[in-house]
């Protein structure tokens, strides 16, 4: 199923944090913000995803994140939070077509272990603004 | 960016500069003819394997990599602009040291800046001009090429300079050791040794 606001404003809260995932299956998030709240390994990976500002946290330990976006995304604030976090588990991030990741706000794994991978490869580039 | 491992792939020219950055391991892929890359660490950073992806990679483009605080910059993987052209930048001038492992550097241009002794001598380096300034008093630089190399001008950067330190710049195979600008320890204490043995000149 598809959560669409059209894309131009609106912000797509998907919040599975008291124990769940969030995942997709061939739906895909329009929005202008997007927040992921979940404990969950979850997969955001429909190639028709389209938001302008990403923001997420995945709480249970090692649990992952994966995120492509049509277009270009960027890594900032959306409601209270900033950034994509995990606790050690690795992060994903993909822009396609000419699609560039950027990110204003922090990508974390916490840093001990875990892996973040920035994706533009299909056009983009991969650009720092604001914050680690 | 705060991780364990970090994987750039990318198109076009990528900058990740931010002065907190801190991950363990990098590793990038930029495809796009003389589409430059640039990385900033907090710390240490090696360049090594993230993914299926080995050490850092562009397609002539430039290569500038960053070592803040005491931080080392250290290659368990290769550096390569592909050869022909593009400058690779290490820099660990803030308090560091740049090591190879079992990494090499692959460029036109390779400049390296260090606060500590470094040493590059992985067999497979391979550039046509080498610059580097190492600081810290009696600080050397060890460097091996696979071909000729000169000491040259990378950047602002003209030749090898250490503050007393000894330097060690060697060509294998028929490779030459040429000097188009100076290597100076300074003058009064430290060794420069020019090794083109192997069977350059």
């Amino acid at each position: 199923m598809n959560a669409r606001t059209g894309g131009v404003a609106g912000t797509v809260k998907l919040d599975a944090s008291a124990g769940g995932a969030v995942t997709e299956t061939t739906g895909a998030v329009v929005a202008d913000k997007l927040l992921v709240l979940a404990k969950n390994n979850s997969a955001l990976n429909t190639v028709t995803n389209d938001v302008n500002t990403l923001a997420a946290n995945v709480s249970a330990s090692a649990a992952t994140l994966d995120y492509k976006d049509a277009t270009s995304v960027d890594i900032g604030t959306v409601g209270a939070t900033d950034g994509v976090s995990s606790s050690a588990g690795n992060i994903t991030l993909t822009a396609l077509g000419t699609g560039n990741v950027t990110l204003s706000k922090n990508v974390s794994t916490g840093g001990a272990t875990g892996t973040v991978k920035l994706d533009a490869s299909a056009g983009g580039a991969v650009t720092e603004t604001t914050v680690r | 960016m705060i991780a364990d491992k970090l994987l750039v792939l990318a198109k076009n020219s990528s900058t990740l500069d931010t002065v907190t950055n801190d991950v363990n391991t990098l590793a990038a892929n930029i495809s796009a003819p003389a589409a430059t890359f640039d990385y900033k660490d907090a710390t240490t950073v090696d360049i090594g394997t993230a993914g299926a992806t080995d050490g850092i990679t562009t397609n002539a483009g430039n290569i500038t990599v960053t070592a803040l605080g005491a931080g080392d910059l250290t290659l368990s993987k290769d550096a390569s602009a592909g050869g022909a052209t593009g400058t690779v930048k290490l820099d660990a001038s803030a308090g560091g040291a740049v090591t190879e492992t079992t990494g090499a550097v692959i460029a036109d241009k390779l400049l390296v800046l260090a606060k500590n002794s470094s040493t590059l001598d992985t067999v497979t380096n391979d550039v046509n001009t080498l610059a580097a300034n190492i600081s810290a008093s009696a600080a050397s630089l060890d460097y091996k090429d696979a071909t000729t190399v000169d000491i040259g001008t990378v950047d602002t950067t003209d030749g090898i300079s250490t503050s007393a330190g000894n330097i060690t710049v060697t060509a294998l195979g028929t490779g030459n050791v040429t000097l188009s600008k100076n290597l100076s320890t300074g003058g009064a204490t430290g060794t420069v040794k020019l090794d083109a043995s192997a069977g350059g000149r």
